[in-house]
C-alpha cells in the first residue's frame, strides 16, 4: 500500500515537473493566425473603431471571450495564452507573439555619491565576476517561464542593424567568477570563508543589493544573483524594497552596489548617449538617467556619433562598438528582453503584428476590416486602464496616446517591421549641413508636403499649419515633447507645401524628432495659449486632426468612439457610377440612381446631393436617398422647363457630373386618338366610294 | 445634561477630532518613503523642468508652509491639482461621486433591510433549519474575498453566458452600455441592468453582519423580563418579535448603519475596480499607485469627514431614540 502510494505520488510529481511552465522554453506560443507580417499604406477600412475601457486585465480578458471586445492592448499571462492556445479557443481567438522594445538588467553602481569609484564595483574584473553569477538562461526558462529571451547587449535583436550580435559573453561559472575576483586583487581567506580587500585587508564589506519589491520578476533574479553572491563567499547587503524607495536611493541618493533596473519603449539605438554616457551623469543632482555613473572615454566618443552624425553607416558602426565597450567593461549587467503575446478575436483580415509593439499597432487599425470584406465594420478594442486625457500637449499617459495617434498625424511613419523611416504627410525629405548664427555645426532638413490632405474640418493642410505647430511647441516646452525638440532653433514654411527645420546640432535622429510630433490645427490652439494644461479637449471641435479617424465621443472611464475620416489622404478615391436618362420630355419624372463605392463595397450614411444646374445657375437641388449598400436614389423633378441642363451628383467622397435635355411635349392622346378616327373615316370613305364606283 | 447639550459636546469632540484627522493626513503623507516628483521624471525631463515641475505643485516649499496652506485648503474644499492628471482634484470628485454613491447608496440600503429582517426571522425562527441556514450562508458570503465573488460573477454572467447563449447574461463592466441606449427611460434601465452584479456583489458581502447582527441582538431582548411579561399578557409570538423585540434590537443597528453609510464616500475599491466602475473607489486606488497625494489627502479627508458625520449623526438618533444616553 505505502509503496503504491508513492510511486502514485512519484508519477503525479514527474506528469506535474513534465506539463509545468518551468519546463517550457522559448518560444512559448507559436502564432495560431500566422498572419500579420504585411501592411498596406492605404486606409483606414473599419467604418468605426470603439474603444470600451475596462479596470482591470482581467476584466478585459473576460470581454475578449465574451465577444465584447475584438482586439486588447496587454500582453497575456503564461496561464491565459495556456488557456486560448486550448482547442476550444483556437476557432475563436487568435494569439500573436512579439518580442518587446525594453529589457531589463543588473544596474552596476560605478561611483560613490561624491564621484570617487565605488570600489570593488569600479573595478571592471570585479564586475565581470558578477557577470559570470548570472545564469541567464535559468532567468528566462524559471523566472519569466520562457517569455523572454536572454540579452548579452542593451540594444536587442528586435533593433535590427544597430544590434551587435558579437558582443563579449559571459558564461554562467563560479569558478570563472571566482578567478575574476582574485584578478580584481581580492584573496579567499580559508579561515575566515570570505574574501579579503586588497584595500584594507579586511574581508570585503557587503554588496547593496536594491531589488524592487514589486516586481516579482526584478526580484526573483535579483535572489538569485543575491544566492550566487553568497555561494562563492560574497556578502550581500540585501534590500527588497518597494519602486519609490528604490528610485529615492538609486537615482537620487546614488547609493547601492547593484539595482534590478528595466527600460521600456527603447526605439532608437541613441539612448546610449542618453542613458549611459558621461554626459548623462548629472551627479551631484538626482534623476541622472545614468545613474550607474559609467564613465569609458572610448565609448562616449561612440556614444556621440550615434546622438549626433548624420552618416547612417557611421551611426551603426558606432552603435556596434558601443555595444562592445559596454559588454566588454561591463558597464551593467543586461538580462532578457520580453517576449508578449496579445490575443484578438478571430474574423478579421489586415492585423499587422508590429515588431516591438504587437498586434494593436497603429498599422492594424489603418488596415484591419471584417475577414473576406475589402472594408466596413466597427473594430472594438479594450484598454486596460482610462484615459487620462486627450490633450495632445500634455498627455503622457499610453492610453491617451493609444487614441491621439489615430486622431493626429505625423510627418513621417516608421515601417512597423523594418524600423525605416517612411514619408507619410509628405512624400521626400533632403538634409544638409548648416551652420547656425552662432557658428558651429547645425542641419537643415527640408519636408515637401502632399497636397491633398485636410483637417476633419475640411480646412485644408498645409506648411504653415507645420510651422505654427512647432513654434507653439518650441515656445510653450511641455515637458513631454521636449526630446523632440532638441537643438531646433527654426521653423519656417517657404511656401504651401515646403517646411524648412534648422537644428543647431547634427543628428541622424533629428528626422525622428521631427517625425514623432503631431500636428496641431491653429484654429483650436492659438487661442488656448499658454493656458495648454489646463485645456481638456471633449468635443471634435476640440479634437481637430488630419489622422485616419474622427472624434466623435467620450465617456470618461467608459467608451471612447472614433469614426474613420472619410477624407484620409491615403484614402484610394471613391469610384462613383449614375444611373440616370439623359432627356426627358417637359413633365415627366424619372428615377436618378447613384451607387458610391471604395475598396469594392458601398459606401453608406453619406450626404449627397443632386443638384441642376443652367448656365452654371443652380435651379434645383435635392437630397439623395440612401437606400443601402451604397447606393442612393432620388426623381428628377416635372416643372423642369424645356432645354439643357447640367446635372451633378456631389457627395463629401466623390462626385460626378453628366447632362440632362428636357424636350417639348408631343401631341396628347386626344389628338392621336382623333386623328385616328379622322384617318379610319377617310379610308372607310374611300372604299365606300371605290366600291361605289365599281 | 439636556440633549441640547449633549449635542454640543459631541459637535465640539467632532471637530477637535476632525482637525486631529486632518493633521494626521498631513503628516502620513510627508513621511512615506518616495517621492511624488517621480510621477514626472524620465528619460526626458532636465534638471530646470523638474524644479519647474516642484515649483508647480508647490513641492519645493517649507514644510510648516505647506501644512498651513493645507489646512485652509482642506477647509475651503480646495484640493488642488492631481499629480497624475494635472485636473483639479475637487472636480474629479464630484465626477465619480454620483456613481459611488449611487452603487453603495443602493446595496447598503438593501443589505440593511433584507439583512434586518432575515436576521430578526432566523432569531425568530432560532434552532431551526433556517436559523442554520441563514446563520451558515451569512457567514460564508461574508468570508468570501469580493473578488473572487465578482470574478465568479463576470465568469458565470459574463463569459459562460457568451458561451451558451451567445451574449453575457448581465453586463461585466462599466456603468452602461458602450455606447449607451438613447432615451431617458431606456438610459435608466440600461443603468440598472449594469448595477445588477456589483450591487449583488456588495449585497452579499455585506448583508450578513446585519443579519448576524440584528439575529443576536433580537435573540438577546427574547430573554428580556418585558418579553416575558409580553407572552404573560398573552401576545402573539409575530407581535412579541415585531412589536417588542425588534424594536430594541434596532439600537445597535443605528450605529452599524451610521458606520456604513459613512464609508459609502470611500466607496467599494475591489468591486468598483472588477466591475470597471468609475466611482470613488477606484479613484483612490489609482492614487495610491501613483502617489497622487492631492487625490489621496482630499479622500482620505472626505471619508474621513463623512464618518465623523455620520457617527454624529449616530448619536444624535441614539440619543433621541435611546434616552439614557443624553444622560451618560
Amino acid at each position: 500500500m505505502k509503496r503504491a502510494v508513492v510511486t502514485a505520488l512519484t508519477l503525479l510529481a514527474v506528469a506535474l515537473l513534465l506539463t509545468s511552465p518551468f519546463v517550457a522554453y522559448v518560444p512559448v506560443v507559436s502564432a495560431q493566425k500566422p498572419e500579420g507580417t504585411t501592411y498596406e499604406p492605404i486606409g483606414p477600412r473599419v467604418d468605426e473603431l470603439l474603444i470600451k475601457i475596462y479596470y482591470t486585465p482581467e476584466a478585459e480578458w473576460a470581454a475578449l471571450e465574451a465577444g465584447e471586445i475584438d482586439i486588447t492592448d496587454w500582453p497575456l499571462p503564461v496561464e491565459k495564452v495556456d488557456e486560448y492556445s486550448r482547442p476550444e479557443w483556437q476557432d475563436k481567438i487568435w494569439l500573436y507573439e512579439y518580442s518587446e522594445y525594453g529589457y531589463f538588467l543588473f544596474d552596476l553602481n560605478h561611483r560613490l555619491p561624491d564621484g570617487t569609484p565605488n570600489w570593488p564595483i569600479s573595478n571592471v574584473h570585479f564586475r565581470r565576476a558578477l557577470a559570470h553569477l548570472v545564469d541567464k538562461e535559468k532567468i528566462v526558462r524559471e523566472i519569466v517561464k520562457g517569455y523572454g529571451i536572454p540579452i548579452d547587449s542593451v540594444i536587442l535583436p528586435i533593433h535590427g542593424v544597430y544590434y551587435n550580435p558579437d558582443v563579449p559573453t559571459y558564461e554562467y561559472s563560479r569558478d570563472l567568477a571566482r578567478q575574476e575576483l582574485e584578478l580584481a586583487g581580492l584573496t579567499w581567506d580559508e579561515n575566515l570563508g570570505k574574501w579579503i580587500d586588497p584595500h584594507t585587508g579586511e574581508p570585503l564589506r557587503p554588496i547593496i543589493i536594491y531589488a524592487r519589491a514589486d516586481d516579482p520578476y526584478r526580484l526573483a533574479a535579483a535572489e538569485m544573483l543575491r544566492d550566487e553572491m553568497i555561494a562563492i563567499g560574497l556578502d550581500v547587503d540585501w534590500r527588497p524594497r518597494e519602486r519609490m524607495v528604490c528610485y529615492e536611493e538609486v537615482m537620487v541618493k546614488y547609493e547601492y552596489d547593484i539595482y534590478t533596473g528595466g527600460w521600456i519603449y527603447m526605439l532608437w539605438p541613441d539612448y546610449l548617449y542618453d542613458l549611459y554616457s558621461s554626459d548623462a551623469d548629472v551627479r551631484p543632482e538626482p534623476w541622472a538617467l545614468n545613474y550607474p555613473g559609467f564613465h569609458n572615454d572610448t565609448f562616449d566618443e561612440y556614444a556621440k556619433k550615434v546622438k549626433f552624425s548624420l552618416d547612417l553607416d557611421e551611426v551603426i558602426e558606432a552603435c556596434h562598438e558601443c555595444q562592445r565597450i559596454f559588454a566588454e567593461q561591463v558597464a551593467c549587467i543586461p538580462l532578457w528582453t520580453t517576449v508578449g503575446v496579445k490575443a484578438m478575436r478571430s474574423g478579421w483580415d489586415g492585423v499587422v503584428n508590429e515588431v516591438g509593439i504587437g498586434i494593436n499597432s497603429w498599422w492594424t487599425f489603418f488596415n484591419i476590416r471584417p475577414a473576406g470584406k475589402t472594408s466596413g465594420g466597427v473594430i472594438k478594442y479594450g484598454f486596460k486602464s482610462d484615459i487620462e486625457t486627450l490633450n495632445p500637449i500634455k498627455a503622457e499617459w499610453y492610453w491617451d496616446w493609444e487614441v491621439l495617434n489615430k486622431i493626429y498625424d505625423t510627418l513621417i511613419m516608421i515601417d512597423p517591421f523594418t524600423r525605416e523611416l517612411k514619408p507619410w504627410m509628405c512624400y521626400s525629405w533632403e538634409m544638409e549641413p548648416w551652420t547656425p548664427p552662432g557658428g558651429g555645426e547645425g542641419t537643415k532638413t527640408t519636408i515637401h508636403l502632399l497636397e491633398n490632405i485636410t483637417w476633419h474640418n475640411g480646412r485644408p493642410f498645409t506648411a504653415a499649419d507645420v510651422e505654427w505647430t512647432f513654434k507653439y511647441l518650441m515656445e510653450q516646452q511641455p515637458p513631454y515633447w521636449q526630446p523632440y525638440l532638441v537643438g531646433l532653433v527654426d521653423v519656417k514654411a517657404v511656401d504651401d507645401y515646403t517646411v524648412e527645420f534648422y537644428h543647431n546640432i547634427t543628428s541622424y535622429w533629428i528626422l525622428t524628432w521631427i517625425g514623432a510630433i503631431t500636428i496641431l490645427p491653429r484654429e483650436v490652439w492659438e487661442p488656448v495659449g499658454a493656458n495648454w494644461r489646463e485645456f481638456e479637449p471633449t468635443t471634435p471641435e476640440d479634437l481637430i486632426g488630419t489622422g485616419p479617424f474622427i472624434f466623435v465621443e467620450r465617456r470618461p472611464g467608459e467608451y471612447v468612439r472614433l469614426k474613420a475620416n472619410p477624407h484620409y489622404f491615403r484614402l484610394p478615391p471613391a469610384s462613383i457610377s449614375v444611373e440616370a436618362p439623359e432627356a426627358l420630355t417637359k413633365g415627366k419624372s424619372a428615377t436618378v440612381r447613384t451607387t458610391i463605392t471604395r475598396f469594392g463595397a458601398g459606401l453608406e450614411g453619406l450626404t449627397v446631393t443632386l443638384r441642376i444646374l443652367k448656365d452654371s445657375e443652380v435651379v434645383r437641388e435635392l437630397t439623395m436617398s440612401d437606400v443601402g449598400g451604397g447606393v442612393y436614389e432620388t426623381e428628377y423633378p416635372t416643372d423642369l422647363d424645356v432645354g439643357k441642363y447640367t446635372v451633378e451628383i456631389v457627395s463629401d467622397v466623390a462626385t460626378w457630373s453628366g447632362t440632362l435635355t428636357i424636350r417639348a411635349p408631343g401631341p396628347g392622346a386626344a389628338v392621336y386618338v382623333g386623328g385616328g378616327i379622322v384617318v379610319i373615316i377617310i379610308i372607310a370613305a374611300i372604299a365606300y366610294y371605290v366600291r361605289k364606283r365599281r | 445634561m439636556g440633549l441640547r447639550e449633549y449635542i454640543i459636546r459631541r459637535a465640539v469632540y467632532n471637530v477637535i477630532l476632525l482637525f486631529f484627522v486632518i493633521t494626521l493626513n498631513f503628516i502620513i503623507f510627508m513621511a512615506m518613503p518616495g517621492d511624488p516628483i517621480i510621477m514626472f521624471i524620465g528619460r526626458r525631463m532636465t534638471k530646470e523642468q523638474i524644479e519647474r515641475v516642484k515649483m508647480l505643485f508647490g513641492l519645493e516649499e517649507p514644510m510648516h508652509q505647506r501644512y498651513i496652506k493645507y489646512l485652509r485648503n482642506m477647509i475651503l474644499w480646495q484640493f488642488g491639482i492631481s499629480f497624475y492628471t494635472s485636473k483639479p482634484v475637487a472636480q474629479e470628485i464630484m465626477e465619480r461621486l454620483p456613481n459611488t454613491l449611487l452603487l453603495m447608496g443602493v446595496s447598503t440600503v438593501l443589505s440593511i433591510v433584507i439583512g434586518t429582517f432575515i436576521g430578526a426571522y432566523a432569531a425568530y425562527k432560532r434552532g431551526k433549519f433556517i436559523d442554520a441556514f441563514t446563520v451558515s450562508s451569512s457567514l460564508i458570503t461574508f468570508s468570501l474575498p469580493t473578488f473572487w465573488m465578482g470574478m465568479m460573477f463576470i465568469l458565470i454572467f459574463g463569459k459562460w453566458a457568451a458561451v451558451l447563449l451567445g451574449h453575457p447574461l448581465f453586463p461585466i463592466a462599466g456603468t452602461m452600455s458602450r455606447p449607451p441606449p438613447t432615451g431617458t427611460l431606456a438610459r435608466i434601465l440600461d443603468l440598472l441592468w449594469h448595477m445588477v452584479l456589483p450591487v449583488t456583489t456588495i449585497f452579499l458581502f455585506s448583508y450578513g453582519q446585519y443579519a448576524l447582527l440584528m439575529r443576536s441582538a433580537v435573540l438577546e431582548n427574547l430573554t428580556e423580563d418585558y418579553i416575558i411579561t409580553a407572552k404573560a399578557k398573552g401576545l402573539s409570538d409575530k407581535a412579541i418579535l415585531i412589536k417588542h423585540a425588534l424594536r430594541n434590537a434596532l439600537l445597535p443597528l443605528i450605529t452599524q448603519a451610521a458606520i456604513s453609510f459613512g464609508f459609502m464616500i470611500s466607496g467599494a475599491m475591489i468591486t468598483e475596480t472588477v466591475f470597471t466602475w468609475r466611482g470613488l473607489g477606484t479613484y483612490i486606488l489609482q492614487a495610491i499607485q501613483f502617489n497622487d497625494y492631492p487625490r489621496l489627502q482630499a479622500t482620505f479627508y472626505i471619508i474621513a469627514l463623512s464618518v465623523i458625520v455620520a457617527n454624529f449623526i449616530a448619536d444624535i438618533l441614539y440619543a433621541l431614540v435611546d434616552p439614557r444616553i443624553r444622560y451618560e
